[in-house]
């Protein structure tokens, strides 16, 4: 019965042991900031194929990703943001649209963390 | 104490000690009668009976289990040393909890991993919590089943010790058995049959 009351609680043990939370852009544990999501957002269609996204810029990001989908339950494909490494922008236009096609987008802010980027919480489909 | 008083203790001892000593008795040692001997008829039939016993001690000594290659053996294939003994249906019991169990924990250690990875890999915040809740389930259920598969690998060690020693205390039950409920035995000293 002793015997048993030991390995009993060896199981226990082992099964309460937890995974460590190893990934370096991890907050728990590590420290850091989240962006916040980004807020203001606002889209354009200021010509025929051309999208206008605007947002309140963030002093707690790095850089933004902006998301886009033809549906709004789709799958959102991020669209190359080189032009966006920085918190202080608060505008992109995007021009690769096809005329009379619905667009949705998503948006995020970003942290640089020991070389690579921390994505904050991504934002409702918004459209215009 | 002085030398010259130890040495006059020693010599007195020496002098005494033969006198104190029993007579070593040389006939009642050699008397063939000490051991119901009464004949030298009798004393050959205790010879054999030796010499038979001796022979069982081989076949027992042959057919015996060992404990260490057998404890080796349980621990590699739990039930191993079961299946040897004829414990079939607890062999299988072991060696079926001990599969199971493994390859369960196997399972959802692999499972986990796989949701890990993809934490480890994540950049996105709610990926990285969605990724690390789901690693909890499998790496919980993968420690389980591991230590409920450890349990059952120490019992299966444990049980080998009391299947050999079982099996060991049998198998010369049974060779004895067997040669005394022989009728019929053949030996250099002539034929015995018994009714």
């Amino acid at each position: 019965m002793k015997n048993i009351i030991i390995l009993t609680a060896i199981v226990l043990i082992l099964g309460s042991c937890a995974l460590d939370r190893s990934n370096p852009l991890d907050p728990v544990g590590n420290d850091i900031a989240v962006p916040n999501e980004v807020i203001g957002i606002n889209i354009s269609h200021i010509s025929s194929n051309e999208i206008e996204i605007t947002w309140n810029s963030q002093s707690d990001a790095d850089g933004y990703f902006i998301y886009r989908c033809l549906s709004l339950y789709g799958s959102y494909v991020r669209i190359d943001n080189d032009q966006l490494n920085s918190g202080a922008f608060d505008s992109f236009t995007d021009t690769h649209v096809i005329t009379r096609t619905w667009y949705y987008y998503k948006m995020s802010a970003y942290r640089l963390v020991g070389g690579r980027r921390l994505e904050g919480w991504r934002s409702g489909p918004k459209t215009w | 104490m002085s030398y010259k008083n130890i040495l006059v203790l020693i010599i007195l001892t020496l002098i005494v000690s033969p006198a104190l000593a029993q007579k070593f008795d040389v006939e009642k040692f050699s008397d063939p009668a000490k051991y119901n001997w009464n004949s030298s008829k009798v004393q050959l039939q205790h010879r054999n009976d030796l010499q038979q016993r001796q022979k069982l001690l081989q076949v027992y000594e042959m057919n015996k289990f060992n404990y260490r290659s057998k404890l080796i053996k349980s621990a590699l294939v739990p039930g191993w040393t079961h299946f040897s003994a004829g414990k079939y249906a607890k062999g299988q019991v072991i060696l079926g909890l001990e599969v199971a169990l493994f390859v369960s924990s196997f399972y959802y250690y692999d499972q986990a991993m796989n949701y890990y990875d993809k934490y480890k890999n994540s950049d996105y915040i709610g990926d990285l919590n969605y990724y690390y809740e789901k690693t909890k389930i499998p790496w919980r259920n993968s420690q389980l089943f591991f230590g409920l598969g450890l349990m059952v690998w120490v019992y299966n060690i444990y049980d080998t010790f009391l299947v050999v020693d079982e099996y060991n205390t049998e198998l010369w039950q049974k060779i004895y058995l067997d040669y005394h409920n022989k009728k019929l035995s053949i030996t250099p000293s002539g034929i015995t049959y018994r009714f």
